[in-house]
């Protein structure tokens, strides 16, 4: 009998013996109980914890662990110094004013002009407007009003309906609507940083065709007064007719000069968007080269009566599609805002002008829907690959939309899983500067350097094809890199310029961490240190910024006629991310894990997915150990070397008391003579050898010719022999075959004296005490060795 | 219980723990930066003595911190009002720098801090001390010399080691 209880972590407490063989047995109170030593090795599993994006087969996921995507607006820093140029600063241009005549001047050629106004209040003065939406002829003037994003209305102060007359080619009215404006000053946005959303409708009834009907579409602005073309000048006087709204522009020394249809009261509006300045990329997820914007403004500066045209040439030589100023996107992805509403990723999406295309699908990547503004294709299916879809293209289901901001309304109940592959050409207004990815995981260089983005302007009647360049600046605040190499007619400062300062700290200092040594009683507390030194040269150089820009100081070369360079920004991209930002979702938990529908694949891929919460039992499932556990135990227990116990009757025991999940792995130790031949069986004999195996240990040799009865041959037993053992069987019979085995006899002092003297305790033991010399056993045997006896 | 320090550039104000100079030129001399520090024991401090090391903080200057503290020794070297300049005595209304070179102003040879330097005192008291809710006031300016021709950035610790009794 074997009763096995698994201690902590090692030790196991082994009591056996049946009486009968002489051994003691705990259903024998009375007879000895013996303990004795045994191994137990605890191996747990090994798992590998395995990082990376795909899921092996075999494996179970733990967590998803990740941090926030990178984009430009979150690891972009501007620094604007574009306003160093007084025509170009935000407070120069943000305002607006008046005129009375039909001349404006002014050193900005992007302005907004309006005569319209709000009409006068007690309350409010009246204001300009200057954006309009164009209704059809046909829209009740009264019927039309302005809905905020909850669809209520809102002030009609802020806006202003008009029903514009209609002109015949000669000038005069028609006596009809030629349009229905909306005059406002409303903008629709979208963060997709933040969700914020500001988004105005307008509500009309057009009544013309008897039945009223009443539309409501997002507000799609432009200009009250734009850029006359063609179609705006007489063509016997060559003059605006007098009756559009639009404007004539000349730049004439450093001005630009607006010439209006009418003699009349306007408005102007400096925007700080028409101001040249650096912009964040248009793309800018983690996915997307980071290229800055720079807007394509233009501004005269006089200076010592030279004057210096600070715009962007360059903006016309971008890879236009299918023509100036329109660029193709394809294959974008909208952003979801709510439901039917979609930002496009750019502003000033061409609609109106060139067809578009979306394509709703599902998670799973089925085509759901097919729209597009392109009413040839309405009706015909949609193809992937040359493969029909089973979906059609559709116009009505895009109702309507803001050009201005790229948002879109979709007659579609959009889930957010859904994702919408937008294709569509949008006006470009910036001119994107390529020399230059941002996105650090293309470009690890940004992380080390900043850039500065420059304009150089034209000098008196001087012109060049490109005017914006960036210099790359070391963390030493030396030049390392120079992009205005003369190629484009500008002058060639490159070789001039690397390896010398750029002549601002142009980083935040490291600070030392101030903390102290506390070496017992005594303490040291340090003060970091930094200091820049950019030595001044006989002649020369000083620096980029006082030998070039505006803001060079007075006296110095970027003063004069040959610098007056304008920094647009200084451009750093930053890690923003620390350990708090990582995100971890366990997928062990309720919620985590593997969909539905794969649970019973994954239950046979795996059934370690069954500890998932969702997948097992609701209370949870035990959690197996998973270890293996090695016992090892005396093979005198087993009948085979004398003991009592078969093997699988050990293995049902030790089973039985090891935990659920750990698998028993028992290891017989002992005494087992391995036996070989010592010589050919000839002479009618057989020798055999076998290793010491211990002083303390006695062999017997057992032997049979073939009828399974083994008869001991030595008459008294051998001893064990350190250098080895030999024995010989003489007197065998030639052609026979013999079997062999020897029989270990072993003396051994173990166990705990647990009975009485007079139980049988070797003399001189007494009761309890631990005994030298117990008992000996019959120990294993070895292996039956068979030969063939030759003579 | 550990004694710390408070380095701040006005008395009593917010902890700082570094002087960025921006831009010096060479052949010229910063403006002197006022720079305060106390301790937070409840005994006073004693063995407090003033001296530079190289930067012990993560590096971002332009050749390596040890270059930077033996161009800063050298420049003392070279000339007494050059380098790192230590001033004091401005509680008693002189102003008498102190140049770090290679045989003063180091961790081997610091300069013992003046009780000229704590406010308040009038001058009196053991030099090298600093008692609790003392504050000690000393002025550091940098001069490069004109012959410097090295363009770059440069970083170096100011340390104020001190014994305390907790």
């Amino acid at each position: 009998m074997i009763i096995f209880s698994l201690g902590h972590t090692f030790g196991v407490k082994v009591e056996f013996g049946d009486g009968a063989a002489g051994y003691p047995s705990p259903t024998k109170p009375d007879l000895p109980c013996m303990y004795i030593d045994t191994f137990q090795g605890i191996k747990k599993p090994i798992y590998t914890v395995r990082y990376g994006t795909v899921l092996p087969d075999d494996a179970v996921e733990l967590a998803y662990v990740s941090t926030s995507e990178i984009d430009a607006d979150t690891n972009m820093g501007f620094a604007d110094r574009s306003g160093a140029a007084p025509e170009n600063a935000a407070m120069f241009v943000s305002g607006e004013e008046s005129f009375t005549g039909d001349t404006y001047s002014s050193y900005l050629k992007n302005i907004l002009i309006t005569d319209v106004t709000t009409d006068a209040i007690p309350s409010q003065p009246i204001k300009p407007l200057y954006y309009k939406h164009v209704l059809p002829a046909t829209a009740d003037t009264e019927s039309v009003f302005i809905l905020d994003k909850n669809f209520s209305r809102i002030n009609t102060y802020l806006y202003k309906v008009v029903a514009e007359p209609e002109y015949d080619d000669d000038g005069n009215l028609t006596g009809d609507t030629d349009y229905v404006a909306v005059y406002n000053n409303l903008e629709n946005t979208f963060d997709d940083d933040t969700g914020l959303l500001t988004i105005y409708y307008v509500q009309y009834t057009d009544s013309s065709s008897g039945t009223p009907v009443t539309t409501t579409v997002l507000l799609n602005n432009s200009p009250v007064y734009r850029e006359a073309t063609f179609e705006d000048i007489d063509p016997v006087t060559l003059q605006l007719k007098s009756y559009v709204k639009a404007y004539i522009v000349k730049q004439s020394g450093n001005y630009y000069y607006f010439t209006l249809p009418q003699s009349k009261t306007y408005y102007v509006k400096f925007g700080d968007n028409i101001r040249i300045r650096a912009l964040p990329p248009a793309l800018d997820d983690g996915q997307s080269p980071w290229f800055v914007r720079v807007t394509n403004g233009s501004f005269v500066h006089n200076y010592l009566g030279t004057l210096f045209t600070y715009r962007i040439p360059e903006f016309r030589s971008q890879l236009f599609n299918p023509l100036y100023p329109y660029k193709f996107a394809a294959g974008q992805t909208g952003i979801l805002i709510t439901d039917g509403l979609v930002k496009l990723p750019h502003d000033n999406v061409a609609l109106d002008e060139w067809p578009a295309y979306f394509v709703v699908k599902d998670r799973s990547g089925t085509v759901l829907y097919a729209i597009t503004t392109d009413s040839s294709k309405d009706g015909q299916e949609y193809t992937e690959d040359g493969t029909g879809t089973g979906v059609y293209w559709d116009t009505s289901l895009l109702t309507s939309y803001d050009t201005n901001s790229g948002i879109i309304h979709l007659d579609v109940a959009l889930k957010d899983y859904y994702t919408i592959d937008c294709t569509y050409y949008y006006e470009e207004h910036y001119y994107e500067y390529t020399l230059v990815n941002f996105n650090p995981l293309n470009n690890p260089d940004v992380l080390d350097h900043i850039y500065v983005l420059y304009l150089v302007p034209e000098a008196g009647a001087a012109s060049h094809e490109a005017s914006i360049h960036h210099l790359k600046v070391g963390r030493d605040g030396l030049i390392k890199e120079c992009s205005q190499d003369g190629s484009n007619g500008e002058p060639d400062i490159a070789s001039s310029v690397i390896g010398l300062p750029y002549g601002r700290p142009i980083r935040i200092p490291v600070p030392g961490d101030g903390t102290q040594d506390d070496d017992g009683s005594s303490a040291m507390a340090a003060l970091g240190h930094e200091f820049m030194c950019y030595p001044q040269a006989a002649t020369g150089i000083q620096d980029f910024i006082k030998q070039y820009t505006l803001e060079a100081p007075a006296g110095y070369p970027g003063q004069t006629s040959t610098g007056r360079y304008l920094i647009l920004a200084e451009v750093s991209v930053v890690k923003h991310q620390d350990v708090t930002d990582v995100v971890i979702l366990d997928t062990r938990v309720r919620g985590g894990g593997i969909k539905e529908d794969m649970e019973s694949l994954a239950k046979q891929t795996n059934p370690e997915v069954i500890w998932y919460g969702d997948i097992g039992l609701g209370g949870g499932m035990p959690y197996p150990g998973k270890s293996a556990v090695i016992v090892k135990l005396p093979c005198y227990i087993l009948r085979e070397y004398g003991g009592n116990l078969e093997r699988d009757e050990v293995t049902e025991i030790v089973k039985r008391h090891v935990g659920f999940g750990h698998y028993p792995v028992i290891d017989y130790y002992g005494i087992t003579p391995e036996i070989s031949l010592a010589s050919a069986p000839t002479g009618e004999s057989l020798s055999i050898s076998w290793p010491s195996e211990g002083n303390n240990v006695t062999f017997d040799i057992y032997y049979t010719s073939g009828d399974g009865v083994f008869t001991k041959h030595n008459s008294s037993p051998i001893q064990d022999n350190a250098s080895g053992n030999t024995y010989t069987i003489s007197g065998l019979q030639a052609g026979v075959e013999y079997g062999v085995y020897v029989q270990a006899t072993v003396s051994v002092p173990f166990g705990l004296v647990t009975k009485k003297a007079a139980d049988g305790l070797p003399a001189g033991q007494g009761e309890g005490e631990f005994a030298s010399q117990f008992s000996s056993y019959t120990g294993p045997r070895s292996r039956i060795l068979y030969a063939v006896v030759m003579s | 219980m550990t004694v710390n320090i408070t380095w701040s550039e006005n008395a009593g104000g917010s902890a700082i723990t570094s002087v960025s100079w921006g831009n010096i030129q060479n052949g010229d001399e910063a403006t002197a930066k006022d720079v305060y520090f106390w301790h937070d024991g409840t005994e006073k401090i004693t063995n407090c003595q003033l001296y530079i090391q190289p930067f012990s903080g993560t590096y971002n200057g332009s050749a390596s911190a040890q270059d930077d503290y033996n161009e800063l020794i050298a420049w003392g070297d070279g000339a007494s009002d050059e380098g790192f300049l230590l001033n004091q005595n401005t509680e008693n209304g002189s102003s008498s720098y102190q140049t770090h070179n290679s045989s003063q102003g180091t961790a081997s040879a610091p300069f013992t801090l003046s009780r000229n330097a704590v406010i308040g005192a009038g001058g009196a008291g053991t030099a090298g001390e600093l008692d609790a809710g003392e504050t000690a006031h000393i002025q550091v300016k940098i001069k490069v010399p004109s012959g410097e021709d090295t363009a770059g950035t440069r970083q170096f610790d100011q340390c104020l080691k001190y014994t305390y009794t907790s």
